[in-house]
């Protein structure tokens, strides 16, 4: 598929979206930051949102890419990570280990996948 | 006994006209027990007697019979009759005439009153004035012992009114009182005839009688038969039996009877049928249409209902009651009645609490024992109970300027379904539901007294007396401020606290110790939305802004509990030592018991996600940021630690649950967070406030208006107008405040990013328009319109402005031709720009030509600049290097703009030419560049260009005509250049070397 690598980028940018708020619900349990001056009015589920936007992206961009995508598929990884990651950093270095190990975690499910897929393919056919 | 009456003592009488005398020797013969009193003649023959009064001192008076039986009043005399007094007609008889009568042919009065009438009797009636006989019991009255009193008609008027007055014992012949025909004025009133022989009266002339009494006369009341045949009007009379006259319209009466024509019926005793009562809207403002006040009523004031009961019986009512929705209570008598229900009284109720809000039907009912009467006859009236007005009041941050208005949280929606709730639940805006949105950034001391405005200007539409509050947040501690000060109007009758601090909360220890608003991403957001506004109002930053302006508001969320931990010790410190003082909280709490007294209904509604998950304490350390962080500096708030110095602990994420739970009033825990509160707590809120058990509720999901946000962000300029005549509105940029010169001008302000002004009947002329940068600068609109009944303009201008940069518009204002509003910059000259390099003349490829341009602009300045060289981008101080260029016309291009948008464009072009010496310089180069790899090939090159160009020279010197005509010579030759070039050609010479070269010779063949 020639634009395949596209398309799995606009997934994962929709996984991301969707299981952001979740996501950061999940950091959140871990981390324990409380929320600050601006809770008086900010509803918690933007805190969580923007807590976790990033963490399912990292998680989702290195799982979906990994497993399904095509030639260059590190190449794109490697892009899109570059603006998580300085988000990471700049916002969050404290806590750098958590998306460090998430992309890690994305980047297994993705092998293992790559790898089960097409076997399980191959017996289909 | 007989009197002997002799002429002389006769003529002594008349002659002495000692009367008195000579009756004295009459009087000696009857001897009287008890003292009594003569009446006074005028001695003559007709035994008149003299105008005189009769007082009741020297009652009884005798009225003799016999000779005397002709007493009169004669014409022209009147005699009066006091209250008491009493007449007794003696029993004599002689001279041929019988017992005592009285002629009245002048003026009598007979004044009873109804305690002590005046009383006509027998001289044996010792009931009354003694035993004037002296007999003691042998004798007893009888009907006929007096004549009567007879009333003739006399020559003049005369005139007869008898008042309370008995007549007794009389009517000897026939009545005892008797009215000729002729009679000029008889009246009667409240006389009672009894006892008497024949009839009680007799009359020829018509009479009204009532309020008097006939029994026991021998033969009847009144005779009226006679030749004149008067008529009798004797109604409303008591005729010795409850069922009236016995005659033959009367068949059950067995009263005294009557000769004549006299009407009778109504009669004293008559049992009449019973009058229903009836019931009718008192004439008391508000109650006239509908007996209740107000018809639309709220729980706080609820309505009084009065009613006028009124029975033509005169009847007291058995009840008077409503009946609401089918129940009955019973009204009570309203005060100032005066027991006269003929007349109307009025029963009033006022509505008990019990009574739920809504709609509720009513009707009146009475009873008089016997028929019930209803108002309305039939049907129900309508009243209508509302809920205590509610007013919403946001915590802080929780309100925001749109348009120069307070808005209560238009980008975050936070209250949003609760006001929705309150609208299905039968709440409307503006008559029973409002919200008090506030400037948040100041102190709540302040704030207290305008919600103290607002709760009147509430009530003040609804016409109640009381409001509820539903506070959320620090708005909770606003409504505390209010209802414990010494200017509470008692006029709150229940408060809802919604996740309010009424400890305070540690998140306040960030942003007033450090200016900081907290780490996570929104928190950032945040900062930098505040950190903007700090930097447009002249403050260096956040923590500048906070403490000078001051946003007081932060200052007094401070808690006043043990939350700061020092990480030396790992213990808390004792508040408030080395603490930021909360003074106002202080004294809020010390006088807590004011909240408690005051008599309202309180409920406190509290938000609990867990032990973990709310900011409770802070651990600190020494601040390395002195001022910052006075206190201590939050433990690895930089990052270096895994909890930034922040421990957690139980509460609704922004609150500890320590704080929220300290008024323990009705404390109600929502598993919810702070800002969830008013939605999540609104079936509990309708509840309390509306008493609805199971409330329809909305709760749907708003996304945040981050446009509003935006805006925030971007608006870089403040402005100011200038009138005609000098006047100004706006900001003035020296002193940093707001200036406004203009009668009836407005200016929204310059702390809100929609600043606008607006002026009314603006006058003719040019307005002048000032902006200044503020923050980063960067472009703005400024938008003018002229608005009248007819026309509708407006103009646009953007513009670009940089921090305190001051630019100046005018806009021209001609009432007769609003079309052409304009709205022009003062600055309309565009920039100067300066080509200083290329120069527009001939340039060879050894050149590297730098672009050099100036843009300068007198006005606002230069905005942007650009630069183009043979259309592509390019910049200033670049160097072009002309080996590369192809021959022929080369264009750079420069484009500046000034901060009022004013552009200005220069171009310069040149030619890019060859020479012989030029190319010999490309093939040196092209040499150098490795395009051409052979050095004897290059200098055979140059060899065979030089010899050209020597003889070039030498046939130019020596003959400038020749030199001409060996121009297709020297054309050739160039020709033969090429052809060697061509032998070259990708063996020494490289096709990039072979292009150039040949542009050269072909210019050079050319030119």
């Amino acid at each position: 598929m020639k634009y395949k690598n596209f398309v799995l980028f606009i997934l994962v940018s929709f996984l991301s979206i969707l299981l952001a708020a979740p996501a950061g619900q999940f950091y959140q349990r871990f981390i324990r930051m409380p929320v600050g001056f601006g809770s008086f009015i900010i509803p918690i589920f933007w805190y969580n949102f923007t807590d976790g936007i990033i963490l399912s992206f990292i998680f989702f961009l290195t799982l979906l890419f990994t497993a399904f995508g095509d030639q260059k598929k590190y190449w794109w990884i490697g892009i899109l990570l570059i603006p998580a990651a300085l988000f990471e950093v700049y916002f969050d270095l404290a806590h750098i280990y958590f998306p460090i190990a998430l992309g890690l975690l994305g980047w297994l499910v993705g092998k293992g996948i790559e790898m089960v897929v097409p076997k399980l393919w191959t017996q289909k056919v | 006994m007989e009197f002997f009456f002799k002429q002389g003592a006769r003529a002594g009488l008349l002659a002495g006209g000692v009367f008195s005398a000579a009756f004295s020797i009459f009087l000696a013969f009857p001897h009287w027990a008890s003292a009594a009193t003569e009446l006074q003649y005028d001695g003559g023959y007709g035994y008149g007697l003299v105008t005189q009064t009769l007082t009741k001192a020297k009652s009884p008076y005798i009225v003799h019979g016999g000779c005397f039986a002709a007493t009169k009043i004669p014409y022209g005399a009147t005699v009066t009759v006091d209250p008491g007094v009493i007449l007794k007609f003696a029993i004599e008889s002689g001279c041929g005439s019988g017992p005592g009568h009285i002629g009245v042919l002048g003026n009598l009065f007979v004044n009873g009153t109804s305690e002590e009438p005046v009383i006509f009797t027998s001289i044996r009636d010792d009931s009354v004035g003694g035993d004037t006989s002296g007999d003691g019991s042998a004798t007893v009255p009888r009907p006929g012992d007096w004549n009567d009193i007879e009333i003739i008609s006399s020559s003049g008027a005369n005139t007869i009114g008898i008042h309370n007055a008995i007549f007794r014992y009389g009517g000897f012949k026939g009545a005892s009182i008797d009215i000729w025909s002729g009679t000029s004025s008889v009246t009667f009133e409240n006389i009672e005839l009894a006892y008497n022989a024949g009839f009680g009266i007799k009359t020829s002339l018509p009479l009204t009688l009532a309020s008097s009494s006939f029994h026991d006369n021998l033969s009847g009341a009144i005779n009226a038969d006679n030749l004149w045949a008067p008529q009798v009007d004797a109604r409303n009379n008591w005729w010795g039996e409850a069922s009236g006259p016995s005659v033959a319209g009367n068949p059950g009466g067995h009263g005294q009877t009557f000769r004549g024509n006299v009407l009778y019926d109504p009669w004293i005793g008559k049992v009449l049928p019973n009058q229903p009562p009836a019931l009718s809207f008192s004439s008391e403002s508000g109650y006239q249409t509908d007996g209740v006040e107000p018809n639309i009523a709220f729980l706080s004031k609820l309505p009084t209902f009065k009613v006028v009961f009124a029975d033509a019986d005169n009847n007291p009512p058995t009840y008077v009651r409503i009946v609401i929705d089918g129940l009955p209570y019973d009204l009570a008598k309203d005060t100032g009645q005066d027991g006269i229900f003929v007349n109307g009284e009025v029963y009033a109720f006022t509505a008990t609490s019990t009574l739920p809000s809504g709609q509720h039907t009513y009707h009146f009912e009475t009873s008089d024992g016997i028929v019930t009467a209803r108002l309305p006859a039939s049907g129900e009236l309508n009243f209508t109970l509302k809920n205590d007005p509610v007013i919403i009041i946001p915590g802080i941050l929780g309100s925001e300027q749109k348009n120069g208005v307070w808005v209560i949280d238009p980008i975050f929606h936070t209250y949003d379904n609760l006001i929705d709730t309150f609208r299905v639940n039968g709440y409307a805006d503006g008559v029973d539901l409002f919200t008090f949105p506030y400037q948040w950034r100041n102190s709540n001391v302040d704030t207290a007294v305008l919600l103290k405005d607002k709760i009147a200007g509430v009530k003040a539409i609804c016409g109640c007396d009381k409001v509820d509050l539903v506070a959320h947040s620090m708005g909770g501690l606003v409504a505390r401020q209010y209802i414990q000060s010494n200017y509470y109007a008692h006029d709150i009758d229940q408060l809802i606290f919604l996740g309010t601090p009424h400890l305070g909360a540690p998140n306040a220890y960030l942003t007033w110790e450090g200016g900081e608003t907290g780490r996570r991403l929104p928190d950032r957001v945040l900062n930098f939305i505040f950190t903007r506004e700090a930097e447009k109002t002249g403050y260096a930053s956040l923590f500048d802004y906070v403490r000078h302006r001051p946003i007081t508001s932060i200052e007094e969320l401070l808690p006043i509990y043990d939350y700061l931990k020092d990480k030396s010790a790992n213990t808390l410190r004792q508040y408030p030592n080395n603490y930021p003082r909360n003074q106002f909280l202080e004294e809020l709490n010390a006088n807590v018991s004011k909240l408690y007294d005051s008599g309202i209904l309180l409920t406190n509604i509290v938000g609990d996600l867990g032990p973990s998950s709310t900011l409770n304490t802070v651990r600190v350390i020494d601040s390395p940021f002195l001022p910052l962080w006075n206190h201590g500096f939050p433990d690895g708030y930089d990052g270096t630690t895994y909890d930034l110095g922040m421990e957690v602990g139980s509460g609704d994420g922004t609150l500890p649950l320590k704080s929220s739970e300290f008024i323990y009033s009705d404390i109600s825990v929502q598993s919810t967070e702070h800002t969830a509160l008013p939605t999540h707590a609104e079936s509990l809120i309708i509840n309390k406030l509306a008493a609805i058990k199971d409330p329809e509720l909305v709760n749907n999901w708003h996304f945040p208006n981050f446009k509003l946000l935006i805006i925030k962000i971007l608006s870089p300029a403040d402005i100011v107008v200038i009138a005609p005549d000098g006047k100004r509105v706006g900001k003035d940029f020296t002193i940093g405040q707001e200036v406004n010169q203009i009668d009836g001008a407005f200016y929204s302000g310059f702390t809100t990013d929609d600043e606008y002004i607006t002026i009314p009947n603006p006058l003719d002329g040019e307005y002048k328009v000032e902006t200044i940068g503020t923050g980063n600068g960067g472009e703005y609109t400024v938008a003018a319109g002229y608005i009248s009944d007819d026309v509708l303009v407006s103009k646009d201008f953007q513009a670009n402005t940089l921090p305190n940069m001051v630019s100046e518009l005018k806009i021209d204002i001609n009432s007769s031709t609003p079309q052409n509003l304009r709205v022009t910059p003062t600055d309309n000259v565009p920039p100067e720009i300066t080509i200083l390099s290329p120069l527009a003349q001939d340039y060879t490829r050894p050149f590297v030509l730098p672009l050099l341009v100036t843009a300068t602009d007198t006005g606002s300045g230069v905005y942007s600049q650009s630069l183009a060289f043979d259309g592509k981008i390019a910049t200033s101080s670049d160097m072009v290097d002309l080996f590369y260029l192809p021959l022929g016309i080369h264009t750079v291009m420069a484009t500046a703009t000034d901060f009022m948008g004013n552009v200005a464009i220069a171009s310069t072009s040149f030619k890019l030419i060859a020479s012989v010496t030029s190319t010999i310089s490309d093939i040196e180069r092209s040499y150098s560049l490795g395009w051409i790899n052979n050095a004897g090939i290059k200098k055979s090159l140059i060899k065979k260009l030089q010899e050209i160009k020597k003889e070039d020279k030498k046939e130019k010197e020596d003959d400038e005509r020749k030199h001409k005509k060996n121009e297709e010579k020297r054309k050739e030759e160039f020709k033969e250049f090429l052809q060697e070039l061509k032998k070259q050609r990708g063996r020494h010479v490289n096709e990039q070397a072979f292009t150039l070269i040949q542009e050269d010779i072909n210019w050079l063949i050319n030119n």
